[in-house]
């Protein structure tokens, strides 16, 4: 399984509610990065460590974040 | 490869940004009105009324029809609503002080006029 | 006497304090909400009485209720919340009660904006509340003159007996200005043997009410008014008008869009127009006979109002000047603030269109 977590980095307002949900802690605010709102962006530091649980798109208030599993076929 | 979506942007929601501050309850409660909307089919028959607060603008980010009303009104706004018109789904959205303070007693004869009257809820902040 | 910088509405919270208010009775609405905050920690702090209401309607019942038991009270809100007290403000003026109400005008109608209007002149000065009455409106052009007249405010409610309204908007309460406080005793309490506050003596009772459900009383009733009115209009009219005497155009305006009018009076002085400013301070009772004087001159070409609405104190000008002079209009409304550019190209036009 695959995950693939995108965000709408235009829309984040850095307000860091996923951060403190994501129970593998791989989330964060890139502070040295500004959106086109003046806001620091949520992103995740560790891409293998994620597990789909979706906590994170689920409590944005803004529903920036989509999160997708890729499931390899059965052969 | 099959690819399963766990979350995304409900269609309950208009495709726009909100004017809520980072971090605003508001933006969670919307999606979590505009997801159970979708799941039981009631986007195109559901009548929403906002309050006076900052969800003032609440029809311009959930994706049904809205009324707004005077503060503290809406229960009474939604009952005209739903009493000339029975086939809609209509509900409030109120903040503390326009649920309990100036609308207490709209929301009150509300409850009291019974099964015909809409439910309404409301934001309460959570620290007073 | 030292300057302080205050903010608009906390300064006239602070003012109605040092006045000798008592009691305060509001509810939250922008662009007023320092009021109510401000009067939160200043008015026990002071040893009155300060209650968040549950509603407008709530606070100027609370009002009624603190005037009837003779102590002096005020509320404070902004244009909706005006619209909830009207019935509370006739029965004010029908039970002949004293009481103090700021407007902080903001755009209309409804639910509207934020931003400074005054586009609650006809509200306030033609029919505060329903049924025959007035109130006393006073309307500030600026935080010292707002803070001064809190002073006047409380001293006219209760000389008269009447809810007096200071009517100012958005941009007076949240700008901040240098002021002094030139006024610093509060007022004498006055003598009020009508009150609610027990029984006298001798057993006699008090009954605090605007019911008058006898015709005849009824009318004797607000045929007194009429006449407490017209010794109002005589004695507590005031005005200020400035560069006036000899103008060939008098621009008359009130509260902020007075202010904007002097700075387009100085632009037109540099190209050679003389424009008056005429300044009702009372906007009821208005300065007709002032207003018409001035626009008696010969040399007043013409007479442009200038406000932040559809045309309202207008009104009050064309009866003034009485067909004398032309009155053309000139406004922003909605909650648009005019510019002095705007209103000196609105003069250009009228002197032209008075050719």
């Amino acid at each position: 399984m695959k995950p693939e977590v995108i965000f709408n980095l235009d829309r984040c307002k850095g307000c860091g509610l996923c951060v403190s949900v994501c129970p593998k802690h791989i989330l964060w605010l890139d502070e040295t990065v500004t959106n086109i709102k003046g806001y620091h962006p949520s992103g995740i530091s560790d891409q293998d460590k994620c597990i789909a649980c979706g906590n994170c798109a689920r409590i944005c208030p803004d529903s920036v974040i989509t999160v997708l599993k890729h499931m390899e076929e059965e052969k | 490869m099959s690819t399963q979506v766990v979350y995304e942007r409900s269609k309950g929601l208009q495709d726009v940004e909100t004017h809520y501050c980072p971090g605003c309850h508001h933006g969670v409660i919307h999606k979590l009105i505009a997801e159970v909307l979708v799941e039981m089919g009631l986007l195109d028959t559901a009548v929403g009324i906002s309050p006076v607060g900052c969800a003032v603008l609440a029809g311009n980010y959930l994706n049904c029809d809205f009324v707004e009303a005077a503060h503290g009104r809406a229960p009474a706004v939604a009952t005209g609503i739903k009493r000339t018109r029975p086939d809609l789904l209509v509900f409030t959205y109120q903040g503390d002080g326009d649920l309990a303070s100036i609308g207490a007693g709209e929301i009150v004869h509300a409850a009291m006029r019974g099964r015909s009257s809409p439910p309404s809820s409301s934001t309460t902040r959570s620290m007073a | 006497m030292a300057k302080e910088l205050w903010k608009g509405n906390e300064a006239i919270a602070e003012a109605a304090i040092r006045a000798g208010c008592r009691a305060y009775f509001g509810y939250p609405i922008t662009p007023q909400n320092e009021i109510p905050e401000y009067m939160s920690k200043r008015m026990p702090e002071s040893g009155g009485v300060f209650v968040q209401a549950e509603s407008e309607i709530a606070a100027i019942n609370m009002v009624y209720g603190a005037s009837a038991a003779g102590v002096r009270a005020m509320t404070s809100s902004s244009s909706p919340g005006i619209s909830l007290k009207q019935e509370g403000i006739s029965y004010l003026v029908g039970a002949n009660l004293p009481a103090v109400i700021i407007n902080m005008m903001r755009g209309g109608p409804g639910l509207g904006t934020i931003q400074p209007g005054q586009a609650d002149y006809f509200q306030a000065t033609r029919s505060p509340g329903h049924g025959d009455g007035h109130m006393i409106v006073l309307a500030p052009a600026s935080i010292q003159e707002a803070v001064d007249l809190m002073w006047d405010a409380f001293a006219l409610a209760d000389k008269y007996l009447t809810p007096v309204m200071v009517l100012a908007d958005g941009m007076i309460g949240q700008m901040m200005e240098p002021i002094t406080w030139t006024r610093t005793e509060p007022l004498p309490e006055t003598d009020k043997p009508w009150a609610a506050d027990g029984r006298d003596g001798d057993g006699r009772t008090h009954f605090v009410t605007s019911l008058r459900l006898q015709s005849t009383q009824n009318e004797k009733f607000v045929l007194e008014l009429s006449e407490r009115y017209a010794k109002i209009a005589k004695e507590e009219t005031r005005y200020e008008a400035k560069g006036c005497e000899g103008a060939e155009v008098i621009i008359s305006a009130f509260g902020t869009t007075a202010r904007i009018a002097s700075s387009a009076a100085r632009k037109l002085q540099a190209e050679g127009i003389k424009a008056g400013i005429f300044r009702p301070v009372t906007v009821w009772p208005y300065p007709y006979e002032a207003l018409r004087k001035l626009a008696a001159q010969q040399s007043v070409k013409t007479v442009l109002t200038v406000e932040m609405n559809l045309g309202q104190m207008h009104e009050d000008v064309r009866l003034a000047v009485g067909g004398l002079k032309p009155t053309p209009f000139y406004g922003r409304t909605g909650g648009m603030v005019p510019e002095p550019n705007d209103i000196a190209e609105a003069v250009r036009k009228a002197l032209k269109e008075a050719q």
